[in-house]
């Protein structure tokens, strides 16, 4: 008999144990298989980082909503990398080409939100949201728990006895008219 | 003639709308039942009338009656039969009968659902129920009769007798197939969402506020949570395939709208199992249940009032303000309501210890709403800034990021605590034996991510990473033992083998394992999101045909290009021959469809080429295609290695799985019935 407990007991560990590990296991593989490395490096390092830094911090203003140019397949893109390549050749820093084009087409195309200025509204309000529910939560529960226990633990039925007596009474009501 | 039945469907709609509001108020406040059973009945006449309505403009649509604005602006003849169907959502008035058609069949299966148990009990909450729900769909019918400003009636015909020769034809980013079942998923999803609202409303004004009105809605709050999940990840599925950028997610407004419901629905699924337990939230369960559902407005509000611009949104109107406007009457409504039954929302029971299954729930709904308000702050920043400096900035997607990522690793942490943390207090020993191990495994594989990511691969920010795998371990372990413990439990009493242990103890309390399954795949799609939003390359190059790139192990030779005839399109692209570190594995082909009748849209979409390997996508995109690639033009091209893309769509699969089981367990009130 303990033999046989012991076999069940044994079967049950290798079943979890199997499902466990195969999924632990997918994780892994996944992660490896997921070819974690690093970004190219091209030739010309320098100037296509300055490239990349325009490309990656201005929308495209063809229309496709919220896309960067490096993102953004579209003719009009392809255009304003040209237009940004040659800008950088002729010596304009990114600064300035970059100011050119939100100037031309509005500070809407602008990719980045810098915690600057009355963006910094912006990055403080989500910890402020988090804080004032969290203290609002905090509070409520600090005085539920600190509050003597109004009913005793048969409180959560007498609500639904409650319920149910409404419950009666409607039924009731209802066969007194449809009687009448 | 059809349409114009359809139209006097809609105007009659109207009347029955009155009918089933008035009838249902009357009846229940002097306790007559005929006036009750009437209301009841109107509630079917409108989804009789809304289905005649909505089958018109459908048979509008296969029959190409080019004499209807409507089919006129979002179809054309050469349409395949699928997108004149599904054409139905593509515009605005149309989704809004569609929209109106939905709940209609969401009022009638309430009524039939609780025709039995009325009959049996005398139970008349879902007839209270039926009143918020017959005003919402009240607001529906008077948008689609086209007697206000903004929208027009979908059936309504040219003046004149006028007919036009074709269709302008449906915006071509809407005629892929993802796009055919991902408008309507979500539409169900929010749906669904109205019914526990209004039987929140119901259980206000009967003043039944107990844990009846939430065990009679859970399977359609469930069931919401279910097909939202779906509705969402088709969305994302849909982005990634047609927008061209290689990704699924990006913030953007529409997609935000989507979530924030979600995320209310899943804080409300957790809160609700404290006022079953416990007796205690009846006021915060109501509060969550009407934010989820105006969050369902609000969302169309966003994108349809044209307020934010967004890639999603194919149907911009004037009727934002109707929608604000409904938002704000009917809060005001249940405010009211509320504190005319504020006596009994006090909760029965009170908070015995912070350490307890009660707070961690509460934890969990304080960070999904945070995290709602948040993304809501997020998607209405350009409109608050522009009022304070004139400016309209753009939030990129990094803000987003940014800000959800610690909330989020709480959440997931929570995932793994929150069902092993037992109800009212926990005990030192109970921490121990539940969190110990789960813990000490968690930071381990935390550490050895670490020491991968930043030691072998050289990353220098890995942290996020590791705290993410730490927490996902720590959940994977916690439930695993969970099941382990109960299937053994359950296996020794009944003599029976683990697995058939561990089948009895899932079928004996589907929702609570099912809730489990759905925590392990949410922990497999937040290792997806990590992996494919961390780790992605990509690169762009202008190739003209015979020249190759490079990008991770793979190199990409273009080696010829194609057109193809379709009946309302032209496919052009070219052919790729793929190589795995320098061995050939076979040839992709990216392309760019070009509709001969594209209504609102552009006329050309980008027909992305995608190839699995294992997890991860190999992704080629195509720029505008120059007219004589053969003759050599340049094309350029972007390619993407997402890398673990596939397990956010297995977590989502998963999670989907999990919803299912936990949706059929029956409730004590379906046992009933």
């Amino acid at each position: 008999m303990k033999v046989k407990k012991f076999e069940r007991i044994s079967t049950a560990n290798a079943a979890l144990i199997l499902s466990f590990a195969s999924l632990v296991v997918f994780l892994i593989v996944c992660l490896f298989a997921g070819g974690v490395s690093e970004a190219q490096n091209t030739a010309d390092a320098q100037f296509e980082s300055k490239l990349n830094e325009l490309l990656t911090t201005v929308y495209c203003y063809c229309g496709c909503e919220r896309e960067t140019i490096e993102v953004c397949v579209c003719g009009t893109a392809e255009q304003i990398e040209a237009d940004f390549r040659n800008r950088l050749l002729a010596g304009q820093t990114v600064a300035q080409i970059r100011t050119n084009y939100l100037d031309t087409y509005g500070s809407q195309f602008y990719a980045v939100m810098p915690a600057e200025g009355i963006n910094l509204i912006a990055y403080i309000m989500p910890a402020v949201i988090l804080v004032l529910i969290g203290g609002v939560a905090f509070v409520v529960l600090r005085k539920s728990k600190q509050m003597v226990k109004t009913t005793d633990s048969s409180g959560g039925s007498s609500q639904q006895v409650s319920d149910t007596a409404l419950k009666q009474v409607e039924a009731e009501l209802e066969r007194y008219k449809q009687e009448k | 003639m059809t349409a114009e039945i359809g139209q006097a469907a809609i105007y009659l709609s109207v009347l029955s709308g009155l009918w089933a509001i008035g009838f249902l108020c009357v009846g229940l406040r002097t306790r007559n039942p005929n006036a009750v059973r009437s209301g009841r009945n109107a509630v079917i006449a409108t989804f009789i009338l809304i289905s005649i309505a909505t089958g018109a403009l459908i048979y509008g649509f296969v029959t190409d009656d080019f004499s209807m604005r409507y089919v006129v602006e979002v179809s054309s003849a050469a349409q395949p039969l699928l997108y004149k169907v599904t054409a139905l959502w593509g515009r605005m008035s149309g989704s809004l009968l569609f929209w109106l058609w939905l709940l209609t069949v969401a009022g009638a299966i309430v009524v039939w659902q609780n025709q039995r148990y009325n009959k049996q009990t005398g139970d008349t909450l879902a007839d209270y129920a039926l009143i918020p729900l017959a005003i919402v769909q009240l607001f529906f019918i008077i948008l689609v009769t086209g007697l206000i400003e903004g929208v027009y009636n979908p059936l309504a015909r040219f003046p004149n007798g006028q007919v036009a020769p074709d269709g302008a034809g449906m915006n071509p980013l809407l005629q892929t197939p993802s796009m055919a079942f991902h408008p309507p998923t979500l539409y169900i999803g929010w749906i669904s969402l109205t019914v526990p609202f209004a039987f929140a409303v119901g259980a206000l004004a009967s003043g039944r506020v107990g844990s009846d009105w939430i065990l009679r809605s859970r399977r359609w709050t469930l069931f919401s949570w279910i097909v939202l999940t779906v509705g969402i990840t088709l969305g994302g599925n849909w982005a990634y395939r047609e927008l061209g950028w290689g990704g699924y997610w990006a913030w953007d407004p529409v997609e935000n709208a989507s979530f924030m419901p979600w995320l209310l629905g899943t804080a409300y699924l957790h809160s609700v199992m404290i006022q079953e337990k416990r007796s205690m939230l009846k006021l915060w369960n109501i509060l969550l249940i009407t934010l989820a559902f105006q969050f369902t407005l609000l969302g169309t509000f966003i994108t349809r009032s044209g307020i934010i611009s967004s890639v999603h949104a194919f149907a911009q109107s004037d009727i934002g303000g109707y929608f604000l406007g409904f938002i704000l009457i009917s809060t005001a409504g249940v405010v009211g309501l509320i504190i005319y039954r504020w006596k009994r929302l006090k909760s029965a029971n009170r908070l015995e210890s912070l350490l307890s299954r009660e707070s961690a729930f509460v934890l969990n709904n304080w960070l999904f709403v945070g995290l709602t308000l948040i993304i809501l702050w997020g998607t209405l920043w350009p409109i608050i800034s522009e009022a304070i400096n004139g400016q309209k900035a753009s939030v990129p997607e990094a803000f987003f990021n940014q800000v959800v990522i610690i909330p989020g690793l709480l959440l997931l942490f929570l995932t793994g605590a929150g069902p092993i943390i037992s109800w009212k207090k926990i005990t030192t020993n109970n921490f121990r034996r539940m969190f110990m191990w789960p813990l000490v495994i968690g930071l381990v594989s935390g550490a050895l991510t670490w020491g991968f990511l930043a030691v072998i691969k050289g990353n220098t920010s890995p942290i996020y990473s590791m705290l993410c795998v730490s927490a996902a371990v720590f959940v994977l372990v916690a439930i695993f033992a969970e099941f382990y413990r109960g299937a053994r439990l359950r296996a020794k009493r009944q003599e029976t083998s683990f697995l058939n242990g561990l089948n009895l103890l899932i079928q004996r309390n589907k929702r609570r394992y099912g809730g489990y399954i759905i925590h392990i795949g949410i922990v497999i799609l937040y290792i997806g999101i990590m992996g494919s939003k961390g780790y992605f390359l990509l690169e762009s190059d202008s190739l003209a045909l015979g020249e190759s790139m490079k990008v991770g192990a793979f190199e990409l030779t273009m080696k010829d290009s194609f057109e193809r005839e379709y009946a309302n399109y032209r496919r052009a692209g070219v052919i790729f021959d793929v190589a795995k570190n320098g061995k050939r594995i076979g040839t992709m082909e990216p392309a760019r469809h070009f509709y001969y009748k594209a209504g609102q849209g552009e006329q050309d979409t980008i027909e992305s080429a995608i190839r699995h390997f294992g997890v991860n996508d190999l992704y080629i995109a195509l720029g505008e295609l120059p007219r004589n690639i053969k003759g050599g033009d340049i094309v350029n091209v972007q390619v993407y290695h997402n890398p673990l893309i596939s397990v956010v769509w297995i977590g989502v699969a998963i999670m989907v799985i999990g919803g299912i089981i936990a949706i059929a367990e029956k409730s004590q009130y379906s046992k009933e019935t």
